[in-house]
C-alpha cells in the first residue's frame, strides 16, 4: 500500500495547489487510430496518363537518333535513357521527362513568393523552394512611394528598412543564370512585400502556369498562387498598401474575425487539395471552399472531412469539363 | 527555440492577433488539438511500442526490458530510462549533434515526471532478486517536427507502456547466496499498470493569449511556455469515500512536473491561469487516450502492421 502521494519536486507547488482538481470538461478531444481515408474513390478516367508514357530512371526512352535530349534524360551509347521517374513529353523533336515532384526550376516570367534569408551589400537572398537561393537586386525593387530614381549609397544602407530577414515578398522571375539561380524583380506595384496573412507550402507541380496568379476570391480574400508552390492567403489589401508596394505596413491593424475565419478555411482547403494532388487554381479553391461550408473550420483538419471535400471537388471538375 | 521557422513581423502579428481573438491560422480555438493519431504495437522487436502523430508531428516510441545484474538493490535506481533521438529525418538542423540539446531537454522532462513511486506502482515488480532486475528503456525517435513535441511524447510513452509486455521469470536460489533466472515454458507475460502514468501539456503565451498544441509557426511567436505533467489520482487511492463513489472517477490529479521553457517572464496570475488551463486540457487528454487504448484493445487482433505502412 502506498504511504501517500509522493513528495513534489518543486516545493512551491503544494502551497499554491495543495490538491489540484481537473476542472469540469469544456471541449471534446478525440484520439484516433490510423486512418484508411487516404485513397480517393473517384477515378478520373479521361485524364489518366497513358501507361506507355510513364517511365522510371534507367528505362530507355527511345533509340531514334533524330530526337534531341531534354530535361530528365541522358544519352548512353545510342539510347536516350530517363534519369528521373515521371512522364515522357515530346515537343517536335525534343524529348524530355517531367518528374512528378521536384524543386521549383524556374521560368522567366513566373510569379513566385519567397522569404528573405540574407541581406547582402546590394542584394537580398530569397528562399523560393528552388535548388539555390534566388537573388533580388537593389536595382530590381521599387522604392517606397514609387519614386523613380537611381539607387544610391543611402539606399544600400537602408536595405534592411525595406526588406529584412524573414520578410515575405511576391516577385517575378527576371533571369535564370547558367547555374540555375534565379534573379527576381519587383518592379510592378503588384509585387512587393507581403503583409498579414497565411503562407501555405505545397509541391510546385500542383500550381499550373496561368494568365494571372493574383486572385480575389468571391469569399472576400486575396490569394497569390506562387509557381514555386507557395500560396499566400491574405485580406484584400488597402489602397495605401497597393500604392507603396507593400512597404507601408500597419502592424497594429487587427484583421476582422470574419475575414480571419475565411482565411483559415481557405488555408485548410488549399492543404486538402494539395494532400489529394488536385491542381491548384482559383476554380478549384473556390469549389473546395464552397464544399467546406458545411463543416466547421477545424473539422477540415480531419481525414474524413478532407476526403469528402476532395471527392466533391473532383466530381465538380469532372462535370465542368 | 529548438526548431526556428522564420516568420516576418506581419505574419507573427497575424498569428498573435488570431490567438488573442480565439481563431488560429488553421481555424482552431486556443484549447483545440490538431487531429491526434495513436497506434500501438508498431515495432515487433520491442516489448512495447507506439506511434503518435499530432498534426504533422510524428514520434515513434519503443520500450525494451533488459535483465540486468546489479550489485545491491539498495543503491539501484528503479526508474524508467528515457532516451530521445531527434532524427535528422525531422529537419536537417538535427544532423549530427544538432538535435542533442532539444533531446536532452525532452528526456530530462520525462525523467523528472516519472521520478517518483506513484506513477508506476509496478516498478517494484521489476526487482526480481537481490541481484537481478528488469531495466526498462524508453526510446523516442522524433520523425517529424511540427511543434508540440512534449505533448506527443507524453501520449506516446503512456501508449507504449500500455503495450509493454514483460516475461514472467522463475527465480531460483543458487550457491553462496546468489540467484539464477529461468524462463518458464509457457512464456507468460505481465503488463504494467498505467492508470497513474502522467501526461504532458504545454501551455504557451502568445501576446495576451494562452494556447495549447502549438504548431511550428505558433512556436515562433510564443513568448514563453509552461510544461506540466499531470497524473490522475483516483478516489480509491486516497482511502476516502470508497463506498459512496465509483473508484474510476477522476476528480483529483497530481502534478508531477512543471517547468517554464524559453525566455520571457510570467506574472503569478498568468502562471495560475496557465496551470488551470493545463489541468483542464490534460484531463481531456487522459480521457481521450484511455478511450483510444480501450478501443484498440477491443479490436480484433490484426496482423502486425509496422509504422512503415
Amino acid at each position: 500500500m502506498e504511504p501517500g502521494p509522493p513528495v513534489f519536486r518543486a516545493t512551491a507547488v503544494p502551497e499554491i495547489f495543495p490538491t489540484p482538481k481537473f476542472p469540469p470538461k469544456v471541449m471534446m478531444l478525440e484520439i484516433a487510430g490510423p486512418s484508411s481515408f487516404k485513397e480517393l474513390e473517384v477515378i478520373v478516367t479521361e485524364k489518366r496518363v497513358p501507361e506507355n508514357k510513364l517511365i522510371v530512371p534507367g528505362a530507355k526512352v527511345t533509340s531514334n537518333p533524330d530526337f534531341m535530349r531534354g530535361h530528365g534524360t541522358y544519352m548512353h551509347d545510342d539510347n536516350l535513357i530517363a534519369s528521373v521517374g515521371g512522364t515522357v513529353e515530346q515537343v517536335n523533336k525534343l524529348v524530355s521527362v517531367r518528374p512528378l515532384k521536384s524543386r521549383y526550376n524556374g521560368e522567366i516570367g513566373d510569379v513566385v513568393i519567397g522569404r528573405i534569408t540574407e541581406v547582402q551589400q546590394k542584394r537580398w537572398k530569397v528562399e523560393t523552394n528552388s535548388r539555390l537561393n534566388s537573388t533580388l537586386l537593389l536595382s530590381s525593387v521599387n522604392l517606397p512611394g514609387g519614386e523613380l530614381r537611381r539607387k544610391s549609397v543611402e539606399d544600400e544602407r537602408m536595405m534592411r528598412e525595406y526588406l529584412k530577414e524573414g520578410d515575405l515578398i511576391s516577385a517575378e522571375v527576371q533571369k535564370i543564370h547558367s547555374d540555375g539561380q534565379l534573379s527576381l524583380h519587383t518592379r510592378n506595384l503588384r509585387y512587393g512585400k507581403l503583409s498579414q496573412g497565411t503562407l501555405i507550402k505545397i509541391s510546385p507541380y500542383l500550381v499550373k502556369r496561368r494568365k494571372s496568379h493574383f486572385h480575389t476570391l468571391p469569399c472576400g480574400v486575396s490569394v497569390i498562387f506562387g509557381r514555386n508552390g507557395y500560396i499566400w492567403i491574405a485580406p484584400v489589401a488597402s489602397e495605401e498598401q497597393n500604392m507603396t508596394g507593400g512597404y507601408s505596413q500597419n502592424l497594429e491593424e487587427v484583421v476582422p474575425l470574419k475575414i480571419r475565419s475565411v482565411i483559415a478555411r481557405v488555408a485548410n482547403c488549399v492543404n486538402i487539395l494539395a494532400m489529394y494532388h488536385i491542381p491548384l487554381y482559383d476554380t478549384t479553391v473556390v469549389l473546395a471552399y464552397d464544399a467546406s461550408l458545411n463543416s466547421e473550420i477545424k473539422e477540415l483538419l480531419k481525414p474524413e472531412s478532407a476526403a469528402n471535400i476532395a471527392t466533391e471537388v473532383v466530381l465538380q471538375l469532372e462535370k465542368n469539363c | 527555440m529548438k526548431m526556428e521557422v522564420r516568420l516576418s513581423d506581419a505574419e507573427k502579428v497575424f498569428i498573435i492577433h488570431g490567438a488573442q481573438e480565439g481563431l488560429r491560422a488553421d481555424g482552431r480555438s486556443p484549447f483545440d488539438y490538431r487531429p491526434i493519431t495513436i497506434q500501438t504495437g508498431v515495432l515487433a522487436t520491442t516489448n512495447g511500442s507506439a506511434r503518435v502523430r499530432i498534426g504533422s508531428t510524428d514520434l515513434l516510441i519503443g520500450v525494451k526490458a533488459e535483465l540486468i545484474n546489479m550489485e545491491s538493490v539498495a543503491v539501484y535506481r528503479n526508474r524508467l530510462n528515457f532516451f530521445v533521438d531527434c532524427s535528422a529525418n525531422a529537419t536537417p538542423l538535427f544532423v549530427g549533434r544538432g538535435g542533442e540539446e532539444f533531446a536532452d531537454e525532452l528526456s530530462a522532462a520525462l525523467d523528472a515526471a516519472y521520478d517518483n513511486n506513484y506513477v508506476l506502482p509496478d516498478l517494484k515488480k521489476l526487482i526480481l532478486s537481490p541481484t537481478h532486475a528488469w531495466k526498462l528503456f524508453v526510446d523516442i525517435v522524433l520523425l517529424q517536427c511540427d511543434g508540440n513535441v512534449i505533448d506527443a511524447a507524453g501520449l506516446g510513452v503512456k501508449a507504449a507502456l500500455k503495450d509493454t509486455e514483460i516475461s514472467e521469470v522463475i527465480v531460483r536460489p543458487a550457491d553462496e547466496g546468489k540467484y539464477t533466472i529461468d524462463l518458464p515454458d509457457d512464456n507468460t507475460v505481465w503488463k504494467l499498470d498505467i492508470s497513474r502514468v502522467p501526461l504532458f501539456v504545454s501551455v504557451n503565451r502568445l501576446g495576451t493569449a494562452k494556447i495549447v498544441d502549438n504548431s511550428l509557426a505558433e512556436e515562433a511567436c510564443t513568448r514563453t511556455s509552461v510544461w506540466i505533467a499531470v497524473a490522475p489520482q483516483f478516489v480509491s487511492d486516497t482511502g476516502h469515500n470508497k463506498s459512496s463513489q465509483s473508484p474510476v472517477k477522476h476528480d483529483n490529479c497530481i502534478i508531477t512536473f512543471m517547468r517554464q521553457c524559453d525566455g520571457g517572464t510570467l506574472e503569478i496570475d498568468s502562471l495560475e491561469e496557465m496551470i488551470n488551463i493545463g489541468l483542464k486540457v490534460v484531463g481531456q487528454l487522459h480521457e481521450a487516450l484511455d478511450r483510444r487504448l480501450i478501443d484498440e484493445n477491443w479490436m480484433a487482433e490484426k496482423p502486425l502492421s509496422t509504422f512503415l505502412q
